[in-house]
């Protein structure tokens, strides 16, 4: 993978809190899934990205550029999390306005401007106020402008927040055909479903700290090392149990309410086979077999209890 | 410079959407109604409303106009959407600055000039007065946006009290203390240039008022906006958001 952007050791501090510490990856091209809880360094890491805030400490390089750099800014888009604009202009004033100041004069900046609002469905919407926009509008506006210049790089914070199920789908939509227009995409969020429906490749954040970098299933691979936790839905949870209690693939078993057991197993791969065969063996009907663990949900929550030094 | 310009042409376009900034508009005029009133009770047109309009109409319109709105955008981050273009920061404080001072400066010049015909039209009028008020109150204008503009990139969190407060001092506190401190009033020397009496608003206690000079009174206005601005200038290049 080739590097678009690139951390080089960087921490900050804000007074003794520290936002980033000791943070060194690179990114190439293509969606990367910025993952972390509130608080983690998401925003501080986006931010020493777009030259808003500088490291303390470390340097960080976009196309062999320090950043900020103004040549970096004609190729580098970015959608921050705040959710307020200059809300005395339309959509189509504020976004032309920002390709102007991308380099382009007014009539191929209105150009512009009318044509990526069209893209991210807001062709209805762009000559009224961004003061009446509803908070999915604003978050399709941010993102307007921020391709609206066709750039290399895209950043994007949070852009799901405040979007419903359907306007969650088009951005996905929407940021998935700007990987696949070849450019450099990375997403923040702590929505994980959403990263994982976009990218395998993933960064997470924890506490300022980098905790993983790469291939999402890769990541995922770590926690087979670890417990796996499995839950079996059967209306005859203890009889399910004696019979699995005997089995050496099952490290712990445990009743959750009247009709849930959760198998905790070091060997999953054998315990999702072996657990339908044995439930019918012994005549327990099993109504549903689930891991709570099968989802990015579960890589993060392993990486980040790790961090805290809690067993996974 | 056409980042700068397109700053300052939204500048523009959002403060005449901004319904604030048409009752601040209002402090402009009120010197011109209470000019023609005094005029047509026999009163000198100017001896009241004119300092009213430099010391006070002034500045409560220019400040939370410019220092305010600005203050703002650093607080809700809103000028980030500016610093990830391709252009070098202070361009947007230039562009910021040269909308403030077209807006603010339209408005200053209608009132003044609205009380400089008040003056006119109550038998005190003087060509001079009726050409050099306006011109004298656009370069007031111009000085306070350059402050104002300057204060808010330097104290984002709380720039309309800071330049309130700067002002008190400036304006009122030390010209009454000693006279010769009425050099540093930006209001006295928009007063000087327009060429009417410039007293200072409270008297002094000691000392012995400078002769006006209008070079010095553009100088003064000069400073005044440029040494903010070129602090804010020096801030905003590397301070994080």
């Amino acid at each position: 993978m080739s590097a678009v952007l690139e951390f080089v050791g960087v921490s900050k501090w804000y007074g003794p809190v520290l936002g980033l510490r000791d943070v060194s990856l690179t990114v190439g091209k293509g969606i990367t899934g910025l993952l972390g809880p509130n608080g983690a360094g998401k925003s501080t890491l986006l931010k020493c990205m777009t030259g808003e805030i500088q490291p303390s400490r470390g340097e960080v390089r976009m196309f062999g550029r320090r950043v900020p750099d103004p040549e970096v800014f004609r190729r580098l888009g970015y959608a921050p999390e705040i959710e307020v604009f200059f809300e005395e202009l339309t959509g189509l004033e504020f976004v032309a306005h920002l390709a102007e100041l991308s380099g382009f004069g007014r009539a191929e900046a209105d150009r512009r401007a009318a044509a990526v609002l069209q893209r991210v469905g807001l062709e209805s919407a762009m000559n009224r106020r961004v003061s009446t926009y509803s908070k999915g509008m604003r978050q399709r506006t941010k993102l307007a402008q921020a391709i609206l210049h066709e750039p290399d790089v895209v950043l994007l914070d949070e852009p799901m927040t405040g979007l419903d199920p359907v306007g969650r789908a088009q951005m996905v939509t929407l940021i998935q055909s700007l990987g696949a227009e070849g450019r450099t995409v990375v997403v923040s969020s702590h929505i994980l479903d959403e990263v994982e429906v976009m990218t395998r490749e993933i960064v997470v954040l924890y506490q300022g700290q980098l905790l993983a970098q790469g291939d999402l299933h890769a990541i995922r691979g770590l926690i087979d090392r670890h417990p796996h936790h499995i839950a079996l839905r059967t209306p005859r949870p203890r009889a399910l149990a004696a019979a699995l209690a005997r089995e050496d693939f099952v490290a712990a078993l445990r009743f959750e309410g009247d009709d849930q057991l959760m198998v905790e197993t070091r060997d999953p791969d054998r315990c999702y086979s072996a657990v339908p065969r044995i439930a019918k063996e012994h005549d327990v009907p099993l109504l549903a077999l689930t891991s709570p663990d099968d989802n990015l949900a579960a890589v993060f929550r392993y990486l980040t209890l790790g961090a805290r030094g809690g067993a996974a | 410079m056409s980042a700068a310009l397109s700053i300052a042409r939204v500048s523009i376009l959002r403060a005449v959407r901004r319904p604030s900034s048409w009752w601040l508009s209002a402090l402009a005029f009120l010197p011109a109604l209470l000019g023609a009133w005094l005029g047509a009770k026999g009163y000198g047109a100017l001896a009241v409303p004119a300092p009213l309009l430099a010391y006070v109409a002034a500045p409560l319109l220019v400040v939370p106009w410019v220092a305010g709105v600005l203050g703002e955008a650093f607080e809700r981050r809103t000028v980030v959407y500016w610093f990830v273009r391709p252009m070098a920061r202070p361009t947007a404080l230039l562009g910021e600055w040269l909308g403030a001072a077209a807006s603010v400066g339209v408005v200053l010049l209608l009132g003044s000039a609205m009380l400089a015909v008040a003056n006119a039209l109550t038998g005190n009028a003087s060509i001079g007065s009726l050409a050099r008020l306006p011109f004298a109150m656009l370069a007031h204008a111009v000085a306070l946006a350059g402050f104002s503009v300057g204060v808010a990139t330097l104290s984002p969190r709380h720039p309309v009290s800071l330049a309130v407060g700067v002002l008190a001092v400036t304006e009122v506190a030390l010209p009454s203390l000693w006279a010769p401190l009425q050099v540093v009033s930006l209001s006295h020397q928009a007063l000087v240039l327009a060429g009417l009496d410039a007293a200072p608003l409270l008297p002094s206690l000691v000392g012995t008022a400078p002769a006006p000079s209008v070079g010095v009174a553009l100088a003064v206005l000069a400073i005044f906006a440029a040494v903010p601005l070129g602090l804010a200038v020096r801030t905003v290049i590397d301070r994080d958001l």
